[in-house]
């Protein structure tokens, strides 16, 4: 009887121990890194500050170096098939660019549940989504940057997403293209340059 | 007496654990997972839902094809307008698949029952869900659960047969009355590399 009460008293002690520390505490400090499924990735930087938290969201999005280039064009001729145009190779080099913030060291307080961070200014909150301990933040996950892989990939799709718009824009031109009154174009070498993120850290 | 109130108390703590860390009794799950939903002028369709507890995050993403090429560049209008009868013209039609997140993406709704009520600047939106036949309904467009013979790639066969009509009838219209019938080739292709990068 009494080694019953002993070991009932064990693991009640053991529950209430799991209980009081919150089912594994959500942890929102550090950095996040988020993608919006298009062109633009996110740099979320959390950091508890006394009994509120200071948040400050960077947005990254590719811009080409220089304007893109357009080819040339050419009145059309008298003579029948005549065809002027010529091939053209275009380089373009892509800078990951810093947009300007949208939140810079803004104070945010953590709800009752601790599963989200108060922002307020009609920014919405930042929720912690405990089953893959990433967050959601105005319509953007972010996973948090635990090793550089999280940004790389993301920064892999923006760079496919350059490369698609790349192909709206200049595919017409390339050796698929029929127009005889404009310069057909073969893209050359096409590079990222993200020392932007070099920079920031 | 005392032995019964004990186990009482270790099962009464064993019932708060796995509440509040479990996740049994969630009321989204039948919400989640990838549905798919087509249509023939809007495309494709794909709703993501992932369950929590009783909300969930809601994303919707459309896949359409954006024509690469205009009247120049695909040959259409030489072909049409510089071509003699007993010629044959070449015109290269080309495609590429492209998908667009719009206003639903990572948007947490609330679930009562058999909806999802979703809310974002001042609008909202519900997706009900129909027991029935397991399918959802937004507005009056139905989701089925995706499956081998509902997906993205199902539907793009048709999505491009569509367009390969449109674009042969439209032609075929517009020659009906000219002086001139060279035989027109549409040469299409379709770049669905988009889907090689979805993660």
């Amino acid at each position: 009887m009494k080694n019953i009460l002993k070991l009932s008293l064990l693991m009640i002690a053991l529950v209430a121990l799991v209980i009081t520390s919150g089912c594994g505490k959500n942890n929102f400090e550090g950095t996040w890194i988020g993608y919006d499924g298009d062109k633009t990735m996110y740099r979320l930087s959390v950091q508890e500050n006394g009994d509120s938290y200071l948040i400050t969201e960077d947005a990254y999005t590719y811009k080409p170096s220089k304007d893109y280039p357009t080819p040339a064009g050419y009145l059309p001729s008298f003579i029948r098939n005549e065809n002027k145009s010529k091939n053209v190779t275009f380089d373009i080099n892509f800078v990951l660019t810093k947009q300007k913030a949208d939140l810079t060291s803004a104070t945010a307080q953590l709800n009752k549940d601790k599963d989200q961070l108060i922002v307020g200014k009609g920014l919405g909150n930042v929720h912690f989504i405990e089953k893959d301990s990433t967050l959601l933040f105005n319509g953007i996950r972010f996973k948090k940057e635990t090793s550089q892989d999280i940004t790389n990939n993301v920064l892999k799709q923006l760079q496919f997403a350059m490369n698609q718009e790349l192909k709206v824009k200049y595919h017409q031109y390339g050796k698929r293209g029929l127009n005889n009154l404009r310069d057909h174009v073969i893209l050359g070498n096409i590079t990222f340059d993200d020392s932007a993120l070099t920079a920031t850290k | 007496m005392k032995r019964n109130i004990l186990i009482g108390l270790l099962l009464a703590f064993t019932m708060m654990l796995i509440t509040a860390c479990g996740s049994t009794g969630n009321d989204a799950s039948k919400f989640e997972g990838t549905w798919i939903a087509y249509d023939k002028n809007n495309g494709v369709a794909e709703l993501t839902i992932e369950s929590l507890d009783k909300q969930a995050i809601v994303s919707m993403t459309t896949y359409k094809y954006k024509a690469l090429m205009d009247g120049s560049s695909s040959g259409l209008i030489d072909a049409q307008i510089l071509s003699k009868t007993g010629e044959t013209a070449t015109v290269h039609e080309d495609y590429l698949l492209q998908k667009n997140n719009g206003a639903i993406y990572s948007i947490i709704g609330n679930v009562t029952n058999n909806r999802i009520n979703l809310s974002k600047d001042n609008t909202t939106m519900s997706i009900l869900y129909n027991e029935k036949d397991n399918t959802l309904l937004i507005e009056n467009i139905v989701f089925r659960k995706k499956s081998d013979d509902n997906s993205i790639q199902k539907y793009l066969p048709e999505m491009q047969e569509t367009l390969k009509s449109a674009s042969i009838e439209k032609n075929k219209e517009y020659m009906k009355n000219r002086m001139n019938q060279p035989t027109i080739q549409f040469d299409f292709t379709f770049d669905d590399s988009i889907l090689d990068n979805v993660q």
